[in-house]
């Protein structure tokens, strides 16, 4: 089955390469070369043992979106400062809707040659819009960037393919929360196949929050990956309110000294939605830092993945790394799978991962219900306070407003009448 | 105001109150002593409406607006609302909640029930700068989350701030001098006697004596096995902070 899909995607593409001449011809060659390796590796399957949870092609749309749209249409509602956003339609780059605040340009664009898998191939093959922005060293940005991906009517059935890389350079510090969403939640069914990618130089500090809240019939792929240089922080939230199937690839390298890295994350999901969080961090260097909390909330019929890789390289000594993932389950139908993986070649580093799996728990609910609170209202504070905790890790406050705000709007208001434990 | 009449409650197949009675007027302060194990903190949650035990005998009759209820029929919410107050033994951490949302939802939703109009955040936080004065509380607590990673006796002052804002006509505090110190235990006991009134009551549940010198009970009840083996005034917990349980605990198998 993923054969046949695999040639029809790759006849499909002829539609792309009709509108890509802008890019220029080195960066066509690479996209074609791209897009050959994309032939070899294949959709993954079950079968492989990192998509074991997840059948992903259950529902990939069949063809690309292959035009330049530039219709502006509104200003996104998600859009928290309007000196600073960055607004996809259908996957391409809305350039003159867009806004970059002083400090951040349009950088020279660089075809790559690397992908995290074979969908990051993918989108790298038949991005038609690759953004590539400089943070310019010394930037410290006071508001928040946001980047809204957006898809309309004209992205339905189709795969939409967004690709941005961010070039943050020495002593820049900037928050950014992007959103994937639709102009009708309700009814649309595409794909979205998005690759970010961030390099940060020394001493860099970019905060990344990520929120997904597609078309619910839809198939979200996307990767966020990050190299961090010494003494740079990299903190990356990414939060899955649910939708048809989902599958987010974090990536991060710690390559210099001091590096840090926080990959946090949040997973509320109803009815039959399904999300599989993938999240590697390699340490390649010493006295390098990571921490990471994944929590999920499993309503309905609900079934989440959670895989949490650890690489420590064999001179990568005096690391520090921890991992914890929490799941709450509210039905008994919802189901969750969750796997720590450790690789470990230096001897002496500190590592701790931990999984819980659990229900709230009776003596919590009774200590609210003591205090005369009614126990459904008991039980969604608890729920809450659950999510909280994770969504207070984000820095900004503004975009941790704006996360608290699209929690309650997509999940709790809805799925809290599913709890059946 | 409460009236228990021969209490029988289990927690799964294991019977832990066998025939408790006791009557507590407005006014009084009713402590309940007895060695671990003997039914004291299950007789508090019951009251309370704790759902893991099961009343499989006797009445609970409690006068709201001079009426007798039936205790029974009140959910945990409702018999908060109608002014039955649990300080915990062990209060629950709520990560990701502030003491400040939860204290103020609580509020409101005891002000909804009885016809009060409800709080703003605004008013709200003026209403309980006295009562954190009173406990000598840090006005920080209030944007920290519910006990999560508060002290032992933080977390004992914390129920007593709710008990504050509550103002409850009943109050049973379950050990809360477990975990004092000496001057924490002092400004706790400054909290609950500046709460005491002609028309409240309190049932403090404790181990130790050291709590009664400062909050000072009108009745002392000794619990054991169940059942309470003796009644008597404060001075019975002096008797018992001299000789301990064991000399009770004799005269009533001898009795038996």
């Amino acid at each position: 089955m993923e054969q046949v899909l695999l040639n029809e995607l790759i006849k499909n593409t002829a539609e792309v390469y009709k509108n890509t001449s802008e890019l220029g011809a080195s960066y066509n060659e690479a996209m074609k070369n791209a897009l050959e390796k994309f032939k070899a590796q294949g959709i993954p399957t079950k079968k492989n043992e990192d998509w074991i949870y997840t059948n992903i092609s259950k529902n990939l749309a069949p063809r690309f979106f292959a035009r330049h749209s530039e219709i502006v249409q509104d200003i996104p509602a998600q859009v928290i400062d309007r000196r600073g956003m960055i607004i996809f339609n259908n996957g391409v780059f809305n350039r003159h809707q867009s806004v970059l605040p002083e400090g951040i340009v349009i950088d020279q664009q660089v075809a790559s040659t690397d992908f995290f898998d074979s969908f990051d191939t993918l989108n790298f093959s038949v991005s038609l819009s690759p953004l590539f922005i400089k943070i310019i060293k010394n930037t410290i940005l006071d508001f928040p960037v946001t980047i809204v991906h957006l898809v309309d009517d004209a992205g339905v059935n189709k795969i939409i393919s967004p690709r941005i890389t961010v070039n943050a350079e020495e002593f820049t510090k900037v928050s950014i929360v992007e959103i994937f969403t639709s102009t009708k939640n309700s009814i649309f069914q595409y794909t979205t196949n998005s690759s970010v990618n961030f390099n940060l130089k020394d001493r860099a500090f970019v905060e990344h929050v990520k929120i997904q809240i597609e078309a619910a019939a839809s198939t979200h792929i996307g990767l966020t990956k990050a190299v961090v240089a010494g003494h740079a922080q990299f903190k990356s939230m990414t939060i899955d309110l649910g939708v048809f199937t989902s599958r987010h690839n974090i990536d991060v390298s710690v390559n210099g000294e001091g590096g840090e890295a926080h990959v946090n994350g949040l997973y509320a999901l109803k009815k039959s939605e399904h999300a599989d969080i993938f999240s590697v961090i390699h340490h390649n260097a010493a006295h390098t830092n990571s921490d990471q909390l994944f929590k999920g909330i499993l309503a309905g019929e609900s079934r989440g993945a959670f895989t949490g890789k650890i690489q420590i390289a064999k001179d990568a000594q005096q690391v520090n790394s921890n991992q914890l993932n929490k799941n709450l389950m509210l039905s008994k139908k919802a189901h969750i799978d969750t796997r720590p993986q450790l690789l470990v070649a230096a001897d002496d580093v500190k590592c701790a991962h931990g999984a819980t799996i659990g229900q709230l728990s009776p003596d919590e609910e009774f200590y609210l219900e003591s205090r005369g609170i009614q126990k459904d209202k008991a039980k969604r504070m608890l729920c809450h306070g659950f999510a909280m905790d994770v969504l207070f890790k984000i820095e900004n406050p503004k975009i941790q407003k704006l996360a608290i705000k699209l929690l309650d709007e997509s999940f709790e208001k809805t799925a809290l009448s599913e709890m059946t434990l | 105001m409460i009236e228990i009449k021969n209490l029988h409650a289990r927690i799964g197949d294991k019977e832990i109150l066998k025939g408790i009675n006791l009557t507590v007027n407005a006014g009084e302060v009713h402590a309940i002593m007895g060695p671990n194990g003997s039914g004291k903190s299950t007789l508090s949650k019951v009251i309370a409406g704790h759902p893991s035990y099961e009343v499989s005998s006797g009445s609970i009759t409690y006068k709201i607006n001079s009426k007798d209820r039936d205790l029974f029929e009140l959910e945990a919410d409702e018999r908060a609302k109608s002014g039955i107050f649990l300080g915990f033994q062990y209060p629950v951490e709520i990560p990701g909640v502030s003491n400040f949302t939860f204290l103020l939802e609580s509020f409101n939703e005891i002000c909804k029930f009885n016809g009060a109009p409800e709080m703003n955040s605004e008013d709200f936080r003026k209403f309980l700068k006295p009562k954190l004065e009173l406990l000598e509380m840090n006005e920080a607590f209030l944007d920290r989350p519910v006990n999560t990673g508060f002290s032992g006796g933080e977390k004992k002052k914390n129920e007593i701030l709710q008990m504050a804002v509550l103002n409850p006509r009943l109050a049973l505090l379950d050990e809360t001098d477990s975990g004092l110190d000496i001057d924490a235990l002092k400004i706790v006991a400054k909290g609950v006697n500046s709460l005491k009134s002609r028309f409240n009551a309190t049932i403090l549940v404790t181990h130790y004596q050291r709590l009664l010198d400062f909050i000072v009970p009108d009745h002392v009840h000794v619990l054991y096995q169940g059942q309470i083996i003796r009644s008597g005034g404060k001075e019975l917990a002096l008797e018992l902070e001299e000789k301990g349980y064991e000399w009770l605990i004799k005269e009533h198998s001898e009795k038996k």
